[in-house]
């Protein structure tokens, strides 16, 4: 890793499809771009062609240190949780609309940060614009409730802002974690410290800048550049932080539980990992059901906490719907993020070629059969061809186990109670898919399953106003929905005496 | 009077251009359409009615009026355009309300010199406010468009049931002439975020802001149809919208007996009807209030607008020990904060009265008042002329028989009673038909907390008065309306509900 003397605050890069742009480099705190306070860096790689793009600051924990300090200066006396609430609707309006110009430049940087193609990531950037814009019509809406409880008191409850909160987001989709945490946080009137992965600083410092045009003051947003064993265990242990929110690994999320527990038990919210079951009826449309099993498992080359990564296919229809699978894998294509052709890009870092290609492995030596891939696709880039086990017991690692890559498990089953207890033999419990053209049964295994999404006929299917989160160890609180606002609220009772004087 | 020209070929001037110049007194010219908004387009119609500037009583122009065939034409342009709108999503229809929002704000001046002009109210100070919260409004109700949700009841594992927040479809608005652009809004913007299409009439006294707005909505891109404004009179377009057959709702905010008129005529198809009416609203200074604050929230609560309000604070109850420090204080700070002027003079705080109708209405009133032995505290100021001025009136030592207590007035005047008990003060304050508002000054948290839940009102403003806010529902009791505006409420009302069962296996 080089040491650069002096990064300048700000590089120009150039995008493989010839647009330049200036990537900000600094850690983005109090509405400035500024140095970490050491002066450390690190390198940003591209994952579809293993160059290096920039470097950029690299906080730890005095640079956290200083970004709560203007966090907390901003929640005290910035006005934004205090003054009318139409100012924050104004500055989430203003960053929607911001978002949504700087469409391509965004999707674009995402691209060439993540290995994402080019398609995926303009879509991620409609959705994290949608989402800003839906939250804004939130600020001027949090009400408590006014509760009778007779003549004598006035009783009522205030959803109050909690203050400074900690935010921890992760690389597979750098852009819409980021305002799945920025909406309801700043739709609720508290300041934020949020840190990016390491793997994908840009897209967010690029966001700073517009977080700084759409007049949201100083200090409310605070972006940060490093690593989670630095910066983000800072965050886990800081005692002027309120409550952290965390979406990745349920090993990593574990531990900031533990460290948010010992420093001053700030709230704690988890997205975790998952491994969720994605299960083909008989009585499916089996045309459909192939579609949304592609797009389940290897959309964003398999890099989704919510991916459908164990196959159940009812027997029936097992070698029809596999023979399906294994020709609409041939044509997925792979490749270049930058090609518009591309749905598949390239998994994000070395570390998780890795990771992918050791569970790869793991599940030949377990005995499972491979039907697709299997192996690497290409010399350069991290990409991993669609891959397909089969014949797999319930027991095995790549069964039980998160891989986070573009690798899936296919089982055969007879009937629904059978089907059922698979799905649900697992300690996650994130999402789940059900394929089938019986809406009773659909229903009934809904609420059989232990996901915190169900998807039917369908799957990674999101809206705004549509809560998602897990059960188990798949983490808890809700994002998006009505829900979202609960992660950064408190309820404050307030009951007034208010029993007639005498006379 | 209005005088309306009927229109036959040869006649120069108005007869087919839908869109006029209005010259302001700045200098400026505005193009102004004079034609019925319907299915995106501007129409004419056989009858026209002409509005006067009420500070010169001189016509400012005539507009096109809806007569019973245009009505009809909207409605249907409005029922045919709502089988696509049902559709879109709640998120587009907010983008939508959000871009009608900045739109409003970028053309502040011009829709505040229409409402100055054709209402007499003071630009700076009244009209360019109603404007702003126009914009406001929108921005508001575009944040609710994507979150009319309905509620998923788990009935049983062989059942389930939920329900939907479905638009009513083709909703009629009336508006009035007191706040023409403003209380359009408070219907539009919760009819559109509710995913309905609309009707609306504008009061004969006061159709141009709302023509003008026309023009912002079709930019905001909200397809053709789904907005229709009509101008005309309450008896031949009012009552064609009240009682079409065709039309899902009526909201109607105007006086008590035409909102009467409304819910009668509604009921031939059993439309829903909300109405926002009259108001008497009582204003109570205990003997600890701050007198100084009660005498500037009590001037604004029946001057503002020259208390053509409806939540006007028109009749004050002072209790006896403060009552004459009260009343010295009341009368100075009316004549140092509402001084009469050209509204578009950036002092004036107060204009005419919209008409000639109410400008006698107000004064005969007025002459009742001192005919009924009241003590006229103020009421003889010098007023400008032309124009239907009222010079502000205050009258003193009234008492629960007095006309002047009891019937809405809708001019810039207001009774002071005085009273002793908490409990002597409550009963006056609600013996009335009305309900709309109601107003408790004390700095005893108990008495205030008390007072607000036993006053008889839609709202109830604990030291202040008519300070509503968008976020807060408003509406009446008793004969002052039906249903809320504003807030979560005011979308609901825009909305019903249809539950949907779902048998997952419950066999016969």
């Amino acid at each position: 890793m080089r040491y650069y003397a002096s990064l300048p605050l700000s590089v120009k890069v150039k995008l493989p499809h010839g647009i330049e742009y200036d990537q900000p480099t600094g850690l983005f705190i109090n509405n400035e771009f500024v140095p970490s306070i050491s002066g450390k860096t690190f390198s940003v790689i591209s994952p579809s062609t293993e160059e290096e793009i920039t470097h950029v600051y690299e906080a730890v924990s005095e640079d956290v240190d200083a970004a709560v300090d203007a966090a907390e200066k901003a929640f005290k006396n910035s006005g934004w949780a205090t003054a009318d609430p139409s100012q924050r609707v104004s500055g989430l309006l203003k960053l929607a609309d911001l978002v949504e110009e700087h469409a391509e430049v965004l999707a674009s940087i995402e691209s060439l940060d993540n290995g994402k193609s080019l398609m995926n990531a303009r879509g991620d950037i409609a959705l994290s614009a949608a989402y800003y814009r839906s939250c804004a019509g939130w600020c001027d809406k949090i009400d408590g409730r006014n509760i009778n409880t007779g003549s004598t008191h006035l009783s009522y409850t205030k959803r109050e802002p909690i203050g400074v909160c900690g935010q921890i987001i992760p690389w597979n989709f750098p852009q819409l974690m980021l305002s799945w945490k920025l909406g309801p946080a700043l739709a609720t009137g508290n300041t934020v410290v949020l840190k990016t992965a390491e793997s994908t600083p840009l897209s967010a410092l690029y966001l700073a800048k517009l977080v700084k045009e759409a007049g949201i003051p100083a200090g409310v947003v605070n972006i940060i550049s490093g690593f989670g064993k630095t910066a983000g265990e800072a965050i886990a242990i800081h005692p002027r932080i309120r409550k952290v929110a965390f979406t990745g690994s349920t090993a990593t999320g574990r531990h900031i539980m533990k460290r948010a527990a010992e420093s001053n038990l700030k709230k704690v919210t988890l997205e975790l990992g998952g491994k969720s079951p994605n299960i083909v009826f008989n009585d499916c449309n089996v045309k459909n059901a192939v579609q949304n099993l592609i797009v389940s498992i290897f959309y964003n080359s398999g890099e989704v906490c919510c991916a459908g990564s164990r196959i159940y296919c009812q027997s029936g229809i097992y070698d029809e719907l596999l023979s399906e699978f294994k020709t609409a894998i041939e044509a997925v294509k792979i490749g270049d993020p930058f090609n518009e052709a591309t749905f598949q890009g390239s998994q994000t870092s070395q570390q998780q070629l890795d990771k992918i290609l050791g569970y790869i492995e793991k599940g030949k030596a377990e005995g499972a059969t491979l039907v697709a891939g299997g192996e690497r696709f290409g010399t350069k880039g991290f990409f991993i061809k669609p891959t397909v086990f089969g014949n797999v017991t319930e027991d095995m690692g790549v069964v039980k186990e998160e891989i986070f890559g573009p690798v899936v498990t296919i089982t055969k089953f007879e009937t629904v109670d059978e089907v059922i207890e698979k799905a649900n033999d697992s300690e996650y419990g994130l999402a789940a898919g059900v394929h089938t053209e019986d809406i009773n049964k659909a229903v009934d295994v809904s609420n059989r399953l232990h996901a915190g999404t169900v998807w039917v006929n369908t799957y990674s299917d999101f809206h705004t106003s549509v809560p998602f989160g897990g059960f188990n160890q798949s983490g808890f609180g809700r994002e998006m929905g009505t829900e979202a606002l609960d992660n950064y609220t408190q309820v404050k009772a307030v009951r007034i005496k208010i029993s007639p004087k005498s006379a | 009077m209005h005088r309306v020209r009927h229109f036959s070929t040869g006649m120069t001037g108005l007869s087919k251009n839908l869109f006029v110049d209005i010259k302001l007194p700045t200098g400026k010219s505005i193009q102004q359409p004079i034609g019925l908004y319907i299915n995106g387009e501007w129409v004419t119609s056989e009858k026209m009615i002409e509005t006067i500037c009420p500070y010169t009583e001189t016509p400012i122009t005539s507009v096109y009026a809806a007569t019973e065939k245009e009505v009809d034409q909207a409605v249907k342009a409005a029922r045919n355009a709502f089988k696509a709108w049902k559709k879109v999503p709640g998120e587009e229809r907010a983008k939508m309300l959000f871009k009608l929002a900045r739109l409003t704000e970028e053309h502040v001046d011009e829709l505040a010199s229409i409402e100055a002009i054709d209402t007499g109210k003071p630009k700076d100070f009244n009209a360019k406010a109603d404007v702003d919260g126009t914009a406001a409004l929108m921005e508001h109700c575009g944040g609710w468009a994507d979150k009319i949700v309905g509620s998923a009841i788990p009935v049983s594992h062989n059942k389930f049931a939920y329900t939907i927040k479905e638009p009513l479809g083709v909703v009629g608005l009336i508006v009035p002439w007191n706040y023409p652009l403003s209380m359009a809004a408070w219907k539009i913007a919760p009819a559109l975020a509710a995913g309905n299409c609309i009707v609306i009439k504008s009061a004969e006294n006061t159709p141009l802001s709302l023509l003008k707005y026309a023009t912002l909505i079709e930019k905001a891109g909200f397809p053709p149809g789904v907005v229709n404004i009509v101008s005309g009179y309450g008896a031949e377009c009012g009552n064609a919208i009240s009682s079409h057959p065709n039309i899902d709702k009526v909201s109607f905010t105007g006086s008590t007996g035409v909102g009467q008129v409304v819910q009668q005529a509604a009921s031939n198809n059993l439309k829903v009807v909300t109405l926002e009416c009259g108001g008497k609203s009582p204003l109570i200074v205990f003997e600890d209030a701050d007198l100084e604050q009660a005498a500037k929230w009590a001037s604004f609560g029946v001057m503002y607008n020259s208390g053509q309000n409806c939540t006007a604070n028109s009749r004050l109850y002072v209790h006896e020990k403060v009552y004459d420090e009260f009343i010295l204080i009341y009368k100075a700070t009316i004549l140092a904060d509402y001084p009469m002027g050209d509204p578009f003079d950036a002092d004036s705080r107060l204009g005419p009265v919209i008409s000639k109708i109410q400008f006698d209405k107000v004064s005969a009133y007025i002459e009742k008042g001192k005919q009924e032995g009241a003590t006229l505290v103020l009421g003889n100021e010098s007023v400008p002329s032309p124009g239907y001025w009222i010079a502000p009136t205050v009258f003193a030592d009234c008492n629960e028989s007095m006309t002047v207590v009891k019937e809405e007035i809708f001019g810039p005047v207001v009774t002071i009673s005085k009273f002793l008990s908490q409990e002597e003060v409550l009963e006056k304050a609600n013996n009335s038909d009305y309900g709309l508002a109601a107003m408790v000054f004390t700095k005893d948290i108990a008495r205030a907390h008390q007072c607000a839940s036993e006053l008889e009102a839609g709202s109830v403003y604990i030291n202040s008065s008519n300070d509503e806010d968008i976020r807060v529902p408003f509406g009446g009791y008793k004969m002052s309306g039906v249903g809320r505006e504003l807030g979560q409420e005011g979308i609901d009302i825009y909305t019903q509900t249809k539950s949907i069962h779902v048998n997952l296996g419950v066999k016969m």
